[in-house]
């Protein structure tokens, strides 16, 4: 498990995503006002968004409604290019955001857009030297749809959850780390029909060189997802057993390139 | 397309044991049958181990034996699920191209007369089902001098009947139907590993706990072996919490050569009497899992007693 509590200082051209889940606000205030200290330090240009927050690091609490209003992935990820623009723009080396979004996950419906938005946000600071927390209140939010939210960070403090479906720093390339197993599935379904990864001629490329398990239902469900999106799954991983696998099963709709 | 010889109008796989105790007796038998098939235009192939191949290679007429295709036996027969395999590809290329028979002359390696010879027992059983579909004439070879009597006696329930070196085709009084041998279940050899405590016990945990207890145990065996067993015990495991009953035991054991994994739960275990052995598509029954358990590990053994059915794995060295 990687967890979200040694943040390294690096200005770098790309950003970074976690996702802090908390039960205990000034345990969660003492992550946002390190994380906000980063990034001031680094010279980004800092934000604080979330209701009922006091200021933090010297920085006010932004409404979520002033920010968000009802969020529409596309234009919620325009929001934050232009934010990021703007503060480069004036002179930062990047833009930091600490966003408690809660009140943005309660029904169905939200949670799905907001799950949409969080793969196209973490491909946003992927390429650019943006930086977001997203802090979930754990007692106010749906353990299934945190882990959800939480596995589409690359970085996350959730414990339990199995895999991560995040984007590579550097390129925006999805990726898909930890453990795959039967006890993942239903989540992977979910989270690629939300997320619906880029198909390239005809291939839907993973990065997995970070994953550590793989077993033959996760396999035979990639190839699945491929499938229906008329691709190829081309998983790239070193794993022996995903090789292994592909080559006992010869499924349809997968190949794994050792890298 | 017409069969000939001794399988001359039989339809399907016309499985016969040669059970010989001398070179000579061996080649009095596969001389003939392979000869035969050559003769026929057959696609005739040897899968003897190294010394028996070229035993047969230096016999044979030196047309004849340019016209038999040596398989190297070691690698046909690593693992029983992984022959099947390989063998149905084999027939199914030959069939495609329009063969009539093909001709099997086969040996199981030494090594796999003993402590792994239970899996070995049920391939040659299920070999009279797998192979079936195919116009497949196969010698089964074993050398007496070298195999139990326990062995033989398990050749003669697999295989419907067997060639004498005088010629004769006998039927075996003792085979049993591959649906009554492979749900027959007798008891298996402990590995005397499992006379010591377990190294480690989980009881009811999750695929990766289970996984990740493999690693703990690892004694750092070489190549693949280790990460093919941790394929194995995640999709055990995970048929076990699915399909078996509560509570599921896992124990580990490690030697200097090798790790053994059992895993026990409540219920009767599978139905189907070709687990592991063949490929089952059927994903409600966990039958595809216990096929890649079995071309994972170097063995796999089933049991059931009162508390249950046992699924152990071994990696490594099972000797």
């Amino acid at each position: 498990m990687r967890t979200a509590d040694a943040p390294a200082a690096r200005p770098t051209a790309t950003g970074r995503h976690l996702c802090w889940a908390y039960a205990d606000r000034d345990e969660f205030l003492g992550q946002a006002r390190d994380f906000l200290a980063e990034g001031r330090a680094s010279g980004a240009a800092v934000r604080l968004v979330g209701d009922g927050l006091p200021d933090v690091e010297g920085v006010p609490a932004e409404p979520v409604s002033d920010v968000y209003g009802v969020v529409d992935p596309a234009a919620t990820v325009s929001y934050w290019a232009a934010a990021l623009a703007d503060a480069l723009a004036a002179g930062h080396t990047g833009l930091r955001v600490v966003g408690e979004v809660t009140p943005l996950v309660r029904s169905a419906a939200q949670i799905a857009a907001f799950a949409a938005y969080e793969h196209q946000v973490d491909r946003l600071m992927a390429r650019h030297p943006l930086s977001g927390m997203c802090a979930y209140d754990r007692r106010r939010v749906d353990p299934a749809a945190l882990s959800d939210l939480a596995s589409l960070h690359a970085v996350h403090n959730l414990p339990g959850v199995s895999f991560r479906l995040h984007a590579v720093a550097g390129s925006g390339d999805l990726a898909i780390s930890g453990e795959l197993d039967v006890t993942g599935m239903a989540a992977l379904a979910r989270l690629l029909d939300r997320v619906a990864p880029t198909v390239v001629d005809g291939e839907l490329v993973v990065d997995a060189r970070g994953l550590d398990f793989v077993d033959h239902r996760s396999l035979m469900q990639l190839a699945s997802y491929a499938r229906g999106r008329g691709a190829t799954a081309v998983l790239r991983t070193p794993l022996p057993a995903a090789a292994r696998l592909v080559e006992l099963l010869r499924v349809p709709g997968l190949r794994v390139e050792a890298r | 397309m017409t069969r000939t010889g001794a399988a001359a109008g039989h339809v399907g796989y016309f499985h016969e044991a040669v059970c010989y105790d001398s070179d000579d007796e061996l080649l009095a038998v596969a001389l003939p049958f392979l000869v035969g098939g050559v003769d026929s235009k057959e696609p005739t192939v040897v899968a003897l181990g190294p010394e028996k191949a070229d035993l047969v290679r230096r016999a044979l007429p030196f047309a004849a034996a340019a016209a038999v295709t040596f398989l190297t036996g070691g690698s046909v027969y690593a693992r029983p699920a992984g022959a099947i395999r390989a063998y149905r590809e084999l027939l199914a290329g030959h069939v495609a191209d329009g063969a009539g028979q093909i001709r099997i002359v086969g040996e199981i390696p030494r090594p796999s007369l003993g402590a792994t010879w239970h899996w070995w027992a049920r391939y040659e059983s299920a070999i009279n089902h797998a192979f079936d579909e195919f116009p497949l004439w196969s010698l089964c070879a074993y050398d007496t001098r070298v195999a139990p009597s326990a062995v033989i006696s398990d050749v003669l329930r697999t295989h419907p009947r067997s060639l004498h070196a005088d010629g004769r085709h006998e039927p075996s009084a003792t085979f049993a139907q591959p649906s009554s041998f492979l749900t027959a279940w007798p008891p298996v050899a402990v590995d005397p590993l499992e006379a010591g405590p377990p190294l480690i016990t989980l009881v009811d945990p999750t695929a990766a706990g289970a996984r990740h207890a493999v690693r703990l145990v690892d004694p750092g065996l070489p190549g693949d072996d280790t990460e093919e067993l941790v394929i194995a015990v995640s999709e055990v495991v995970t048929n076990a919490l699915r399909h078996g009953r509560p509570p599921v035991r896992v124990r580990y054991w490690a030697g200097s050569d090798r790790i053994v994994v059992s895993v026990t739960d409540g219920g009767p275990g599978p139905s189907d009497p070709y687990a592991g052995l063949l490929p089952s598509r059927d994903s409600t029954t966990g039958g595809l899992g216990l096929w890649i358990t079995h071309q994972s590990c170097n063995y796999v053994t089933f049991s059931r007693d009162e508390s249950g059915f046992t699924l152990r794995l071994t990696a490594g060295n099972p000797n």
